[in-house]
C-alpha cells in the first residue's frame, strides 16, 4: 500500500483530536489552537477538515452532549482511530529522521 | 434581556447547504461561538463574526457533502436507464420533441452567424473607428444623387489644411479584371489605385516588403499583390518582392488577403497617379476618398469647414455656380450597413433591414421550437404522474425527482443541442451560397453564436422541466397515483396560450413570405420600359465595333447590335443641363447615357414621340432622345426641337420622346435621362446583342467573331435579366429564407400541436368515453375536441393578421414601385395554418372519437 500523506493543516487537527482525547469539537479545538499556538483558524475550514479526516478513516466521530451554551445543540465529538494514530506516529518518525540529517542542526 | 440570537438568515442558509447530519452540530458550533464572541465583544461585533462564520462554510467541503442520489453511481445509471427507456416509450414524443428543439436551434446559429458576419463587416481593420470616407450627396435639380465618390481636389485640400486628419488617400477600383502576366502566368486580377496612405489607413498585414515606401508617389510602376495572386503569379509568395511583370511593374509588397468582409476588395494595389490641374477641381466628383482622424472629436468641425470650403470653390466657377449638395464624413464602421445606397459602392452592400428581419424571424423560430419543447415536456411530466407518485411512496425526495426532471429535460436539450450543431455544420455550404458568404466551421464565426445557442439550450432545457419538476414534485404521492391528475395541473391556460403565440408567429412568418414572394414576382414581371430577355451583354468595347457589328449581324440567331457607355440597369453618369425657356433656378444634373442608333431597337424601347437618331453614317452627335420624365421635366408643351446645353460641346436638340424605363433598381423612382450620341463609340463599355434560338450555339458564335476582331481582349459576358436580378439579390435570398422560417415554422408548431392535442384528448379519454355511453354521437365528439383545438388557430389568426400586414406594409414602403397590399397574404396564411391544424388534430379526434368505450371504462 502507498503512504499516505497528510496536508500540514490536516496533521495540526488530527494531532488536536488526539490531544483532545474524548473532547473533541468544532469550537473546542478552535479554542485549543489558540491557546497553545496562538494560531487563528476559521471554524469552517476545521470542520471541513475534520469531516476529510473522517472519510480517510483517520477519524471517528459520535453525536451527543446538548448543552445550553449551544441552544441545545449536539455536539459531534471526534476521537482518534488506530490508523489515525499510526499515521500520525510514522509522519513523527519520518519527521525525526529528516531532521538527523540537517547538518546545521548536528 | 433577550437573549442576543443568530441572525435568522444565516441560520436558513446553513440550513440550505449543509447535509441535515452535520447541520445540528455546525449550528451548534456557531450559537457557542457567537455566545462567547457576545460576552467578549458585545452583539454587534459578534453577529458579525458570526455571519463571517457562517459564510465560512459555504465551501466545497460541505456543499459537495450533500448526499445527491444522481451523483452515486447506481442511482445514476438508474437516472439515464429511466431517461432512455421513456425516450423509447414514447419514441414519437421524445423526436418531435427534440427535433423541433434542434432545428429552432439550428436555424439560429446560422442565422447569427450571419447577421454577426455583417456586422463584423471592416471592424477588423485597426483603429477602424477612426476611419471614415468622405461621400457626396448632390442635389440635381428634382432627383438627390448619393455617391460614394467625393471632389477631385479633396486630397490637396485636406493635406494642406487640416492638421486633425492624420492620413487622407484617394483610391478607385479598376471597373473590370486587369491581366497580370508574370514569367510564369497570365492571370485576370481585381485592381485599386491608392495613394501611399492607403496602408497607414487600412491595416494590412505585410508578408514581405515594405507597405510604407510601397506605393510612392515618385514610382507609379510598383504594385502591391496578395498572397492568392502571388501564388497565382509565380506560384509562391515568398521571395517574390522585386520580381517584375511583363509590363514593367515591379512587385513592391505582399500583403495578407483582403478579408471577406472588408467593403473594398482587390488583388493587387498601384500608386494613384497624381491628377492634372484640370482633374483636380471640386466639380469633379471622381474618386474615393478615405481618412484618418487623429481624434475623431473634430469630425463634425472638419466636415462642416470642408463643405462650406466646397461650396464655395464651386460657386467661384461659373460651370458649377449654384451648385447644391454636401459631403458627409462616413464611418468605415457602417459602410455595410449605412441606411443611404451610394452610387459606385466598391462591393455588395449589405442591408441593415434584411439583417434585423433575418434575426427576427430566428427568434420567432427558436421561440416556436421553445415553446414546443416546453409545452411536449410538461405534457409528458404529467404523464409520469404514476411515475412520480410511486418514487415518492418509496422515499424520493423532493430535491431527487426535481434533479431527475430537469436533468432529463437538460439532457433531452443537449441532445438537441449537438444535433442543431450538425445540422449547421452540413447547411454551411448551401448557406454559404445562398448568402454569397464564405463563412467557415470555426470559432471566428461559430464562437459567439454558439454560446448564444448554447444559453437558449440551457434555458430551453430549464423552463421546459421546470414546470413538471416544480409542480408535479409538490402535489401529495396519493393524488398523483390515483392516475391522470386534474385537468387544471396541466396547465391549461399556459399550455393554451403557448400554442397560440406560436401559431401567431407561424402565421406571421408564412404571410411575410407571401407578400416577399408576391413583391418579387411583381418586380420580376414589371414592364420596365424595355425587353431584358435574350440579351447578351459584352463588358467590354472593341476598337473595330462597327467591323465586329457588322459581322455579328450576319448571323441568323443575332437580331440586333447596339453599344452603349454604360449598363443599362445601373446607370450613374449625370451632368448639368441647362434649356431654353427654363423656369427654375440652380443646377440640374440629368443622367445620361451614350448610345448608337441601334438602342432603341435592340432594347425594344418603345418611340413615343419624334423619330430616332439617324442611322449610322451620319454621326447624329447633335440630337438629343429624352423620356418621359426628362420631357416633364422641360416643362415645355412640346419637347421636340428642345435645345439642351451642357451635353455634348454646344448642346443637342431633343428629337424625340422615349417610354419611361428603369435603369437603376426598382427600390428608386425612374428619374430623367437623355439619351446621346458620342462621337468615340468603339470606346463604349457594353456592347448589348439581342439573340434568337439556341443560346449556346448563339454564345460560341459571338465568342468567335469576337476573338476575331479583339484577340488581346477576353470575352467577358453576361445575360441581361441575370444582370437585372443581381440588383435583387437581396429581396431573392429574403425570399428563400423567408420560405425556408415560414416551412419551418409552420412544421415545428404543428408538431407541437399534434404533441398538446394528442396529450389533451387522452386525458378526455373517459370523458368522452362517457358521453358516449349516454349516447353522443361520434360525429359530435369529433367535432367537439376538434374545434377546442381549432379554436386556439384561429385566435392566432386575428392576433397575426394585423401584426404582419403592418410589418409588410413597412417593408414594401422601401420600394419606389410595389405590388399593391391586399388581404389575400394574410387570410391564405391563417387558412393554410388552419387547414394544418386541422389535419393535425383531426386524426386524434377521429381516434378518439371512434373508439369503443368500454375499452376505455374497463381498464378502471
Amino acid at each position: 500500500m502507498p503512504k499516505e500523506y497528510l496536508g500540514e493543516f490536516e496533521e495540526l487537527i488530527l494531532t488536536l483530536v488526539a490531544i483532545l482525547d474524548k473532547e473533541a469539537y468544532g469550537n473546542a479545538i478552535v479554542k485549543e489552537i489558540e491557546e497553545q499556538i496562538h494560531r487563528q483558524v476559521n471554524l469552517g475550514g476545521v470542520h471541513v477538515t475534520l469531516y476529510r479526516l473522517e472519510d480517510k478513516g483517520y477519524i471517528k466521530s459520535r453525536v451527543g452532549g446538548a448543552t445550553s451554551e449551544r441552544g441545545g445543540r449536539r455536539k459531534r465529538f471526534f476521537t482518534i482511530t488506530a490508523a489515525g494514530l499510526a499515521l500520525l506516529k510514522s509522519m513523527k518518525e519520518d519527521r525525526q529522521h529528516l531532521w538527523k540529517l540537517i547538518p546545521q542542526l548536528k | 434581556m433577550e437573549k442576543p440570537q443568530l441572525p435568522k438568515w444565516i441560520v436558513v442558509m446553513l440550513r440550505w447547504i449543509c447535509p441535515a447530519e452535520l447541520f445540528e452540530m455546525i449550528e451548534g458550533d456557531l450559537i457557542e461561538q457567537f455566545n462567547a464572541d457576545v460576552q467578549r465583544f458585545g452583539p454587534a461585533r459578534a453577529r458579525r463574526k458570526a455571519i463571517l462564520h457562517a459564510l465560512d462554510f459555504i465551501r466545497l467541503g460541505i456543499i459537495a457533502r450533500n448526499g445527491m442520489p444522481s451523483f452515486n453511481v447506481p442511482m445514476t445509471f438508474h437516472f439515464f436507464r429511466f431517461f432512455f427507456r421513456g425516450m423509447k416509450r414514447h419514441a414519437g414524443y421524445s423526436f418531435i420533441n427534440i427535433s423541433g428543439l434542434a432545428l429552432g436551434l439550428a436555424t439560429v446559429l446560422l442565422m447569427m452567424i450571419y447577421v454577426l458576419d455583417e456586422y463584423r463587416y471592416d471592424r477588423f481593420y485597426k483603429d477602424s473607428e477612426k476611419i471614415f470616407r468622405i461621400v457626396s450627396k448632390i442635389d440635381m435639380g428634382g432627383e438627390v444623387l448619393h455617391t460614394s465618390f467625393s471632389p477631385n481636389a479633396l486630397s490637396d485640400a485636406i493635406k494642406q489644411d487640416y492638421p486633425q486628419i492624420e492620413y487622407v488617400t484617394r483610391a478607385t477600383l479598376f471597373g473590370m479584371s486587369q491581366p497580370l502576366t508574370s514569367d510564369k502566368s497570365e492571370v485576370y486580377a481585381q485592381g485599386l489605385a491608392a495613394d501611399q496612405a492607403f496602408f497607414n489607413i487600412f491595416s494590412f498585414t505585410c508578408i514581405e516588403g515594405n507597405l510604407a515606401t510601397a506605393l510612392d508617389p515618385s514610382d507609379l510602376s510598383a504594385i502591391v499583390i496578395t498572397k492568392d495572386l502571388a501564388t497565382k503569379l509565380f506560384g509562391q509568395y515568398h521571395d517574390v518582392v522585386g520580381n517584375t511583370l511583363r509590363d514593367g511593374r515591379h512587385i513592391a509588397a505582399v500583403i495578407e488577403n483582403v478579408p471577406n468582409n472588408s467593403h473594398i476588395r482587390f488583388e493587387f494595389v498601384t500608386g494613384f497617379m497624381p491628377y492634372s490641374p484640370g482633374m483636380a477641381i471640386w466639380g469633379n466628383f471622381g474618386s474615393y476618398h478615405y481618412v484618418k482622424f487623429k481624434d475623431t472629436r473634430n469630425v463634425p468641425e472638419v466636415q462642416r469647414s470642408l463643405q462650406t470650403l466646397m461650396i464655395s470653390r464651386l460657386n467661384a466657377d461659373p460651370h458649377t455656380a449654384g451648385f447644391k449638395g454636401a459631403l458627409r464624413f462616413q464611418p468605415l464602421t457602417s459602410i455595410h450597413w449605412d441606411d443611404v445606397t451610394y452610387s459606385m459602392e466598391p462591393a455588395g452592400k449589405g442591408n441593415k433591414q434584411y439583417a434585423i428581419i433575418f434575426s427576427v424571424l430566428a427568434v420567432f423560430i427558436l421561440a416556436i421550437a421553445c415553446i414546443n419543447f416546453t409545452n411536449l415536456a410538461t405534457v409528458r411530466g404529467i404523464r409520469r404522474a404514476k411515475e412520480i407518485g410511486v418514487r415518492k411512496t418509496i422515499g424520493a425526495v423532493r430535491f431527487q425527482l426535481v434533479t431527475q426532471l430537469l436533468g432529463e429535460s437538460l439532457i433531452a436539450a443537449t441532445i438537441a443541442m449537438s444535433i442543431a450543431l450538425l445540422i449547421a455544420a452540413l447547411a454551411l455550404e448551401p448557406f454559404n451560397a445562398l448568402t454569397q458568404k464564405h463563412l467557415a466551421f470555426d470559432y471566428q464565426s461559430f464562437g459567439v453564436p454558439l454560446l448564444i445557442s448554447f444559453g437558449a439550450m440551457i434555458l430551453s432545457g430549464i423552463l421546459s422541466g421546470i414546470y413538471p419538476a416544480f409542480v408535479l414534485s409538490s402535489v401529495k404521492a396519493s393524488s398523483l397515483m390515483k392516475g391522470a391528475p386534474s385537468a387544471n395541473i396541466g396547465g391549461g391556460y399556459l399550455s393554451k396560450s403557448l400554442v397560440v403565440l406560436q401559431f401567431t408567429f407561424s402565421i406571421m412568418i408564412v404571410s411575410g413570405t407571401l407578400v416577399v414572394y408576391s413583391q418579387l414576382q411583381y418586380i420580376q414581371n414589371k414592364n420596365l420600359g424595355y425587353q431584358r430577355e435574350n440579351i447578351i451583354r459584352i463588358h467590354k468595347g472593341s476598337k473595330k465595333y462597327t467591323l465586329l457589328k457588322a459581322a455579328l449581324l450576319t448571323h441568323p440567331g443575332i437580331k440586333s447590335v447596339c453599344a452603349a457607355d454604360q449598363n443599362l440597369t445601373q446607370v450613374f453618369g449625370a451632368g448639368g443641363i441647362d434649356w431654353a425657356g427654363r423656369t427654375t433656378t440652380g443646377a440640374v444634373l440629368v443622367h445620361s447615357i451614350a448610345v448608337d442608333p441601334d438602342f432603341v431597337e435592340t432594347m425594344k424601347i418603345s418611340l413615343v414621340k419624334g423619330r430616332n437618331f439617324s442611322p449610322d453614317g451620319n454621326l447624329d452627335t447633335a440630337s438629343l432622345l429624352a423620356n418621359e420624365e426628362a420631357a416633364r421635366l422641360f416643362a415645355i408643351g412640346d419637347p421636340i426641337g428642345l435645345r439642351v446645353q451642357g451635353i455634348n460641346k454646344g448642346g443637342a436638340t431633343v428629337v424625340g420622346v422615349v417610354q419611361d424605363f428603369h435603369f437603376k433598381s426598382i427600390h428608386e423612382k425612374v428619374a430623367p435621362i437623355l439619351i446621346q450620341r458620342r462621337d468615340n463609340e468603339f470606346n463604349y463599355n457594353n456592347i448589348m446583342i439581342r439573340v434568337e434560338g439556341d443560346m449556346q450555339q448563339n454564345i460560341a458564335t459571338i465568342e468567335k467573331i469576337w476573338k476575331q476582331f479583339n484577340a488581346e481582349d477576353p470575352f467577358l459576358y453576361s445575360f441581361m435579366d441575370d444582370d437585372f436580378a443581381s440588383l435583387y439579390r437581396a429581396e431573392e435570398v429574403t425570399e428563400t429564407l423567408f420560405k425556408l422560417f415560414a416551412g419551418l415554422g409552420i412544421v415545428i408548431a404543428c408538431l407541437g400541436l399534434f404533441g398538446v392535442s394528442s396529450f389533451t384528448l387522452e386525458m378526455k379519454n373517459k370523458e368522452y368515453s362517457i358521453r358516449k355511453v349516454f349516447g353522443a354521437s361520434s360525429s359530435s365528439l369529433f367535432y367537439s375536441s376538434t374545434i377546442h383545438h381549432l379554436t386556439l388557430v384561429f385566435i392566432a389568426t386575428i392576433i397575426a393578421g394585423p401584426l404582419a400586414y403592418y410589418f409588410a406594409a413597412q417593408w414594401l414602403g422601401t420600394f419606389a414601385y410595389h405590388t399593391a397590399l391586399s388581404i389575400y397574404p394574410f387570410v391564405i396564411a391563417g387558412l393554410v395554418s388552419i387547414v394544418l391544424a386541422f389535419a393535425t388534430v383531426a386524426y386524434q379526434s377521429a381516434r378518439v372519437a371512434v373508439t369503443k368505450p368500454n375499452a376505455i371504462l374497463r381498464a378502471e
